[in-house]
């Protein structure tokens, strides 16, 4: 990238990449614990993705009762400024080093920043269209839920007025909800796999209350329309993608792609920070949210996505401990590293690997994905053939992590392998 | 298109149309705004005559020049002692002298032949003989070992190879949007958005071109409408041109992808195509394809599932260490096949019109030469033109290139206009400050997929998830129109639906 010379370099002591739910979480907790952050966050808004989000479903955790987006993020704002955070937005990170160096530029020129500690906390983002091979023309009018979020919240548009929306989960069904009441008609929503992703209240709140019809079983076979979208044409199709009817098109002009959001690992994967396939290109985490690469921290959807809102500034509070404790007492060596694994029916776990030093007993709390989705779940930790730890859930759908308290697991030595049991959702 | 439907063209020089009593608008007019005819039009405002260059869609580079592989072809593979042999040899050469002041890009990755059984790798020696007749002299076979060590990503099954050094990358838009820019700074008007209709000659022989949105006068007619070259062709008094479009279907890889292909991976062509390939970006991305299926729609540019399906399985062929890299992009080209086989460049000095047809999927490899042949017919016919060696004006400096840093990686660019260091499409970084150059240029981008081809803001990983949003208010703030009236191509496809009629109803329903 540019050369280094000419540019000016600053010391930071904690440098916090993305002012999301996660890295205010993170800023917010260091600056209670003395030490002084900064954030840096490439949108002239920060908050991440709850401040482009109007409806409600947001800050039970932290402020005990559900708010809007907006107000949640501006609040995680205000709160982390009130502790001594330092924020500063329009601001773009262009390469993070292992030796904790970033660069950024604004419009106010390229500064390499020189961190003690370094957290990424970059969020995640929809998987687009193409991304999805989708077949068809590719007029205008195809969008993801966050573009239609942000044109609705910041620009006071709508993305068309004859709307399909592809998935069905808690994103895909409030965002059919407000559409249809800020003046769209909502086609359909349409599924591909057989059952809906989000909750059941959702559905009811947010579909069923506007009366738009949910497509379970459906694909999307083509999209259509030459410079607009004209319509999509869909068939229920079997598990393996094969239609099992007839093909019908809902004539429509817009068309969002919904959901499936991956990692913005783009700094991770720069750095050359190891990665894990299974959640889409996140870092490996251990247990504070350390990555692989010492003083470099990652946490939120950027390690998980994508989970509500609430529990990436969970993660982000956690990991504030950790930057704590390894700016205190930066890892001798000697430490004991413990894997953490997949095991049959589930697809990834974080933290990947639990990092022991020292006699520290803290509960260890472990984000699981399971696949395919299951009905009545029973989440199990197996250490060296002991059953270690386990958890009850009603339902997990691939989407969502469950979670898993363990207590620190004895041996240490050997890997931990997470299962889990249920019935299969169809 | 982004400035409203005014109807007047966008870069039309105040003395090319009106001004002069003259009984006709332009001395040249060309049908068509692809590669072919952007070269065109640059070749002749060497000499001070009015050329016109009337196009359907909104931008250049809208056709067959928009969905290529952007490979600069050497010819190796050419049919021999045909015209498009010739010409590619010769715009390749030409390429490189023309290239550093265009500022196009030009990276000389080479490509490499692979032979994945013995049967193809007898077949090596026939192309390097094809490419010896072709001039292409420095090619050379190569053993397995020298296949891996060159191509690292090529399948382990390979046998052989086929190296030919000179098999360049460049990029289309960029090269199109390079001479179409540097036409217009040297004269030639350029009118969008005009679908030619229909084509009437009076008494005296003058063609006039009728378009949609009313007709242009001229006294030459040249023909370089790609895939519609047949039915302008007709209209204009020739028949027999005949052009089928070729449906070619291709994916990008991210940039992750970039560093396992050093070099351009070539199947060993079969005799209906030359098969789907793998070569690196001028941007730094991998495309995958393309496929070749005859197809009867013209505007059919539709992906599908199983066109992309046999792009990406013939390209895993070649390299099967690409079988994990995210995709992330899609897209279908129509080539401009004749049955012919060969180009279709014919002046017809009577009726004063000139045929740059059949122009299949090397058009951007023999641009140049193709601009040259013509001038050169145009001569012969006694049409009083300057010499290809007469100066042009340069087009105006970017400040970005595919392949080249980014400004908001440039402290002194960030330094001197802030706005290099506000970056808006955060995959790409492309800052408001490339956006505007675009915006302001001789041949101005007036639609999205225009900033997405000078830019590429919204092109990379996310396409357009974070960025889509910041760039339309950019736009729309820096042109003064409004955000519902931003497209993606030009009339007929907004960008965006209505505003929100009463925010206050939504928030807590």
């Amino acid at each position: 990238m540019a050369e280094r010379s000419s540019i000016p370099e600053r010391q930071v002591d904690v440098l916090v990449v993305g002012a999301g739910p996660a890295g205010l979480g993170v800023a917010a907790r260091l600056a209670k614990l003395g030490v002084a952050p900064l954030v840096l966050d490439r949108e002239p808004v920060p908050g991440g993705l709850p401040a482009q989000c109007e409806h409600p479903g947001f800050g039970l955790w932290v402020f005990r009762r559900l708010m809007p987006g907006q107000e949640f993020a501006a609040r995680l704002v205000e709160r982390a400024v009130r502790a001594g955070v330092r924020l500063e937005t329009d601001v773009t990170v262009l390469e993070v080093t292992p030796d904790r160096t970033a660069l950024a530029v604004s419009p106010s020129g390229i500064v390499r920043y020189r961190a003690q500690a370094l957290v990424l906390a970059t969020g995640c983002r929809e998987r687009p269209r193409s991304t999805r091979l989708i077949p068809g023309a590719r007029p205008a009018g195809v969008f993801n839920t966050g573009v239609v979020q942000r044109l609705h919240t910041f620009l006071g548009l709508l993305p068309g007025r004859e709307v399909v929306v592809v998935g069905s989960d808690d994103i895909s069904l409030v965002a059919a909800r407000t559409l249809a009441q800020a003046g769209c008609r909502i086609a359909a929503v349409v599924e591909e796999r057989p059952y809906r992703q989000g909750y059941l209240v959702n559905e009811w709140w947010s579909l069923r209350s506007q009366r738009i019809p949910l497509r379970l079983g459906h694909r999307v076979l083509r999209i259509l329309g030459d410079g607009r979208v004209r319509g999509v044409e869909v068939a229920l199709c079997d598990a393996t993608g094969t239609p099992v009817a007839n093909p019908y098109e809902i004539p429509c002009d817009t068309v969002i792609f919904s959901g499936e959001f991956v990692p913005e690992a783009t700094l991770v994967a720069q750095a050359g920070i190891p990665a894990d396939p299974r959640t889409g290109g996140g870092p490996l985490v251990d247990q504070e949210f350390q990555t692989e690469l010492a003083g470099i921290f990652a946490c939120g959807n950027l390690v998980h996505a994508a989970d509500p809102a609430d529990y990436a500034l969970m993660d982000g509070e956690r990991a504030a401990l950790g930057v704590w404790r390894y700016l205190m007492s930066p890892p001798s060596g000697g430490e004991l590293v413990q894997p953490v694994l997949p095991g049959p029916q589930v697809q990834a776990v974080v933290p990947q690997r639990l990092r022991w030093a020292g006699e520290r007993l803290d509960p260890v709390r472990l984000a699981v994905r399971v696949e395919p989705a299951l009905r009545a779940v029973r989440l199990r930790a197996v250490v060296a053939g002991q059953p270690w730890g386990w958890s009850l859930a009603p339902a997990a759908k691939p989407h969502r992590s469950v979670y898993l308290w363990l207590r620190p697991a004895r041996p240490r030595d050997a890997p931990i392998v997470v299962e889990a049991r249920g019935w299969p959702i169809v | 298109m982004i400035v409203s439907a005014s109807g007047s063209c966008f870069t039309c020089r105040g003395d090319a149309v009106g001004g002069m009593p003259e009984a006709y608008d332009y001395d040249y007019l060309i049908v068509g705004a692809g590669v072919i005819g952007c070269a065109i039009a640059r070749e002749l405002v060497r000499s001070p005559v009015r050329v016109g260059v009337v196009e359907q869609g909104w931008d250049v580079a809208e056709g067959a020049s928009k969905a290529n592989s952007s490979i600069l072809h050497t010819g190796f593979d050419a049919k021999p002692g045909t015209r498009e042999a010739r010409l590619v040899a010769e715009g390749w050469w030409l390429w490189q002298r023309e290239a550093p002041q265009l500022g196009v890009p030009i990276l000389r990755t080479g490509a490499v032949m692979l032979a994945l059984d013995d049967e193809q790798a007898q077949e090596l020696e026939r192309w390097r003989r094809n490419a010896t007749e072709n001039g292409v002299t420095d090619v050379e076979l190569l053993t397995r070992d020298r296949v891996l060590a060159l191509a690292p990503a090529a399948n382990p099954a390979v046998v052989s190879g086929l190296l030919v050094p000179r098999e360049s990358v460049t990029c289309t838009f960029t090269a199109t949007v390079a001479l179409a820019e540097q036409a217009a700074v040297n004269g030639a008007a350029f009118h969008f958005g005009r679908r030619v209709t229909g084509i009437e000659r009076s008494p005296d022989g003058f063609y006039r071109v009728l378009t949609d949105r009313g007709p242009f006068t001229a006294r030459w007619l040249i023909d370089a409408a790609g895939l519609w070259a047949d039915e302008i062709a007709r209209w204009a008094g020739a028949d027999g041109l005949v052009i089928t479009p070729r449906k070619g279907e291709f994916l990008v890889l991210d940039k992750s992808a970039r560093a396992k292909v050093p070099r351009i991976h070539l199947p060993v062509p079969t005799p209906i195509s030359k098969g789907i390939l793998v070569a690196p970006t001028a941007n730094g991305n991998v495309l995958l394809g393309p496929t070749a299926e005859d197809i009867d729609d013209k505007r059919d540019l539709s992906v599908t599932a199983s066109g992309l399906q046999r792009a990406r399985e013939g390209a895993l062929r070649l390299a099967p260490a690409l079988a994990d890299e995210p995709v992330i992009a899609t897209y279908a080209g129509l080539r401009p096949a004749s049955p012919v086989g060969d180009y279709v460049i014919e002046i017809h000095a009577h009726d004063r019109l000139v045929l740059a047809a059949g122009i299949r999927s090397t058009g951007l490899s023999s641009a140049l030469a193709v601009a040259r042949e013509v001038v050169r017919g145009l001569l012969e016919a006694g049409e009083p033109l300057a010499s290809s060696e007469s100066p042009l004006r340069p087009r105006p400096r970017r400040s970005w290139a595919p392949g080249q840093p980014r400004p908001c990686t440039r402290p002194e660019l960030v330094a001197a206009d802030p706005s290099y260091g506000r970056v808006l499409c955060l995959c790409e970084l492309v800052s408001e400050g490339e956006i505007r150059e675009a915006l302001r240029a001789p041949i101005p981008a007036t639609t999205l997929d225009a900033i997405k081809k000078r830019t590429w803001a919204t092109a990379g990983r996310c396409q357009g998830f974070y960025c889509t949003a910041a760039v339309l208010q950019f736009v729309s703030r820096e042109l003064r129109v409004p955000l519902s009236g931003l497209t993606k191509s030009g009339p007929g496809s907004p960008v965006v639906g209505p505003p929100v009629e009463s925010r206050g109803r939504r928030s807590h329903g």
